[in-house]
């Protein structure tokens, strides 16, 4: 199972919403779409809910066109809005056994079914409680519950984590990691990167409706500083190890935080060895000598502009 | 029991899904037992009122169709008003833009989803029905009122309330802001307020009249029942043929299954109408039938100006490769240019029928000598609304593209230009002294389509200037008629890209 974004454009009038876009993700995948706000997220995530058409380019579901047959590829998307209906007059249970009806699963193992979906998303206890008694966390769970009812290989999450307190956000993730070991491909758009760091395999990052990342979490690490910082922590003669590092060629910023050294350097994988076994051979005594990746937070903060349309 | 568990089962899985939401939500709301109750207390009280007001001598024979009927108006005020506007509410709350995902998410069609929502009103409607049986059946002990009229204004109570459920479904699909919904929610009480009136004012005239004398008779109940039946039908019909293109994807055919519904509509009716004209030798009714397309042909006129113009990758699929099937197709897919042509196509027909019929038809025919001036009628409105059209798409053209606005109501800019139209002769001449109540002001009202009524004399005028401003008009929209008539082809087959295959922008660009 795999979905795939070409050259996707939507214009709404002369606003250009998404400006060519082009990622995939597949089985097992938690991708995060990333972007500040205006940056085309939730345009490219209702175009592959098949909510709306493309300008041009298109997506494909396990290689069904979502433009041309939005009816079978919503089969296969479980979409995860952003907010849920406030219903005073319906149950958490009948709202799920809505979408299970609706979305055609067997009468006799709708029941079973159901359970299964409440059971997992924490929801048995509230079944009974109607929609608009429901706190923000209670109904993402609910929203969760819909989507995945008739256990659809993808999931599309339009900021799952909004609004939630740090306990639901937990629950969350850990539920994000069931469905990813389940096999699901997973696109959440958030804000909340420090969440999505911890849990994505992969992100995408737009800004004013153009792609300006896309790969695994460490393609993107990797790609965003062509200079790495390496962490050194060594049993003794800091001050020395400081010392001698300042008189290395193509080394720069050396800094002690703590017990480690931090430095940064453009040199190849190579070099770096040859560094590391220089040291070893100068007497000290290294306990950690490791590359320091960038986080989600310091590439998107790097690469985006907080520009808006 | 097991043939039993499975039969529900079946019965289970075949129930739209719409319909147990719909009803659950009405079992645990407060609106339907709320109406139910209160539907139950004027019952009660009115036949208490009755029992002890009655005196024994004293009864007209009357009493039972007095308080069937005012049961009976009770009826129709809570299936005709009250539930169509509880649907529509609800509705459109749905349609709203945060919870869109509800109505459109899951893969059952938006026909489904309005026969679920219609089924479901019409459920609650016969459960109401059911609650004033007992007192209905009552009004039969108390004289004045026989069993086949009771079950024949139930029929017909039944009948409008599912009209009105459509109607007030097709205005709750309406995607417009607060401020419409409330314009159109003070229209339906009108309308309804108007629909209830009406249907009780014919209730009692019917019952007044008796049905039972007239079961045999074709000409005075089945023809004109069966006129009346279709008539509802048609309508509701064509309100649900709306409702289902209003909430569907704007890149489905959205306007495939109205026009073909109303060109099944038109011809069927104008085949019956033909063959009234043969047997019972009047013409008249043709008339009508031509006059109702007519407008039914304008209203389709600003809408289709309103639709889209370009077409996306599911509609292109659906094109047929065959150049030959692409022309009907053309008229009846979703897009403005094949929008226009359907209606002036229906148009044309249609007055190409009313004059080979006219022409082989003695002269005898009630209704025969109106033909000229009917069509002149026809011609005027059609060709008026057709240049106010073209105008407001000119100026949409010219206009709206360099604001970038992503809203495109060219049926409203038509409106609006036809008012400027209309106001500034009138101005022109109020400020030049002119009396414009007098009959010799037509030249004033000459962009006023309908004062054509008004001033039959110089109906030639009117059609001449309709048919020069939807001539004009229409030829500098060439270019725009050209260019959607020129796209309307089919898409190349799409596949995901890779190393082997060609995208389809590649492959276009190449064939182009």
């Amino acid at each position: 199972m795999e979905v795939k974004i070409e050259n996707l454009v939507k214009h709404y009038g002369k606003t250009e919403a998404v400006r060519d876009i082009s990622f995939e993700f597949g089985a097992g995948d938690i991708f995060g779409f990333i972007g500040p706000n205006g940056a085309g997220k939730t345009t490219t995530i209702e175009v592959l809910a098949t909510l709306i058409e493309p300008t041009s380019g298109d997506a494909f579901v396990d290689g069904v066109s979502v433009s041309e047959n939005p009816e079978k590829t919503r089969k296969l998307i479980g979409y995860m809005p952003d907010s849920l209906p406030a219903h005073n007059d319906i149950t958490v249970h009948e709202y799920i056994d809505f979408f299970a009806r609706a979305y055609g699963v067997p009468p006799k193992e709708r029941k079973q079914v159901i359970e299964a979906v409440e059971a997992f998303t924490n929801l048995t206890k509230i079944k009974d409680k109607f929609l608009k008694a429901l706190s923000k966390g209670m109904k993402q769970r609910v929203s969760l519950a819909r989507a995945m009812v008739y256990d659809p290989p993808i999931l599309i999450m339009d900021e799952p984590a909004a609004g939630l307190d740090p306990r639901a956000r937990i629950e969350l993730r850990e539920l994000l990691k069931v469905l990813s070991d389940q096999g699901k491909a997973v696109l959440i758009s958030s804000h909340i990167l420090t969440e999505l760091a911890e849990i994505c395999t992969g992100a995408v990052i737009i800004e004013q409706g153009q792609l300006l990342k896309a790969g695994t979490i460490e393609e993107i690490q990797n790609n965003d500083t062509p200079h790495r910082t390496i962490s050194v922590i060594v049993l003794e003669n800091l001050d020395s190890l400081h010392k001698t590092l300042l008189q290395t060629p193509r080394i720069e910023q050396i800094r002690i935080e703590g017990n480690q050294l931090l430095f940064e350097t453009l040199s190849s994988e190579a070099d770096i060895a040859q560094l590391l076994t220089m040291l070893v051979q100068k007497g000290f005594k290294i306990i950690e000598f490791r590359p320091v990746k960038a986080n989600l937070e310091d590439i998107f903060m790097n690469i985006t502009k907080g520009l808006v349309q | 029991m097991g043939m039993v568990s499975n039969i529900t089962t079946q019965l289970d899985g075949w129930i739209n899904p719409f319909v147990v939401k719909e009803l659950r939500q009405a079992v645990q709301g407060r609106f339907v037992v709320g109406i139910l109750l209160l539907f139950l207390l004027v019952c009660v009280s009115a036949m208490g009122l009755y029992a002890m007001q009655y005196e024994e001598g004293l009864s007209d024979f009357n009493d039972g169709r007095d308080m069937f009927m005012f049961f009976w108006g009770a009826l129709v005020v809570a299936g005709c008003a009250l539930i169509p506007l509880n649907v529509m509410v609800r509705l459109s709350k749905e349609i709203e833009a945060n919870q869109t995902e509800l109505l459109f998410t899951t893969t059952l069609s938006s026909g489904t989803i309005i026969r679920g929502k219609l089924f479901s009103a019409f459920v609650l409607s016969v459960l109401i029905y059911t609650a004033c049986l007992p007192f209905m059946t009552l009004t039969f002990l108390m004289r004045g009122i026989d069993v086949v009229s009771i079950f024949m204004l139930l029929i017909y109570g039944l009948i409008i309330v599912a009209l009105m459920v459509q109607f007030a479904i097709f205005i709750g699909c309406f995607p417009v802001s607060k401020a419409f919904k409330l314009f159109f929610g003070l229209f339906i009480i009108v309308v309804i307020g108007y629909c209830c009136v009406g249907t009780i004012a014919s209730a009692y005239e019917l019952l007044r009249n008796g049905f039972f004398s007239r079961l045999g008779s074709w000409q005075y109940f089945w023809m004109p029942t069966s006129i009346f039946v279709a008539t509802i039908f048609s309508l509701g019909g064509l309100f649900y043929m709306l409702s289902v293109a209003l909430i569907s994807p704007v890149s489905s055919n959205r306007a495939l299954p109205v026009r073909l519904y109303l060109t099944i509509i038109w011809l069927i009716s104008g085949s019956v109408l033909g063959y009234v004209v043969y047997t019972e030798k009047i013409f008249w009714p043709l008339l009508i039938w031509a006059i109702t397309t007519t407008f039914v042909m304008v209203f389709g006129l600003l809408i289709s100006i309103s639709e889209r113009e370009s077409l996306g990758a599911r509609m292109r699929k659906q094109i047929p490769d065959n150049w030959l099937l692409r022309i009907p197709m053309l008229l009846l897919y979703s897009g403005a240019a094949g929008g226009v042509l359907w209606c002036l196509s229906l148009f044309v027909l249609t007055v190409t029928t009313i004059w080979s019929v006219y022409a082989l038809i003695p002269s005898g025919y009630a209704g025969y000598s109106d033909v000229d001036e009917v069509v002149s009628f026809m011609c005027t409105w059609i060709f008026y609304f057709l240049g106010y059209g073209m105008l407001a798409v000119l100026v949409r053209r010219i206009t709206w593209s360099s604001f970038g606005w992503r809203l495109r109501p060219t049926w409203a800019i038509a409106m609006c230009i036809m008012i400027i139209f209309m106001i500034i002769p009138l101005m022109i001449g109020f400020f030049s002294g002119a009396n414009l109540m007098s009959r010799k002001a037509w030249v004033w009202y000459l962009s006023t389509p309908l004062s054509s009524f008004a001033y039959q004399k110089h109906i030639d005028t009117y059609l001449a200037i309709s048919i020069a401003f939807a001539v004009v008009t229409t030829l500098l929209n060439l270019p725009w008629f050209y260019k959607q008539i020129a796209n309307f082809k089919p898409l190349p087959p799409v596949t995901p890209k890779d190393d082997t295959e060609t995208s389809i922008s590649d492959s276009e660009t190449a064939a182009a």
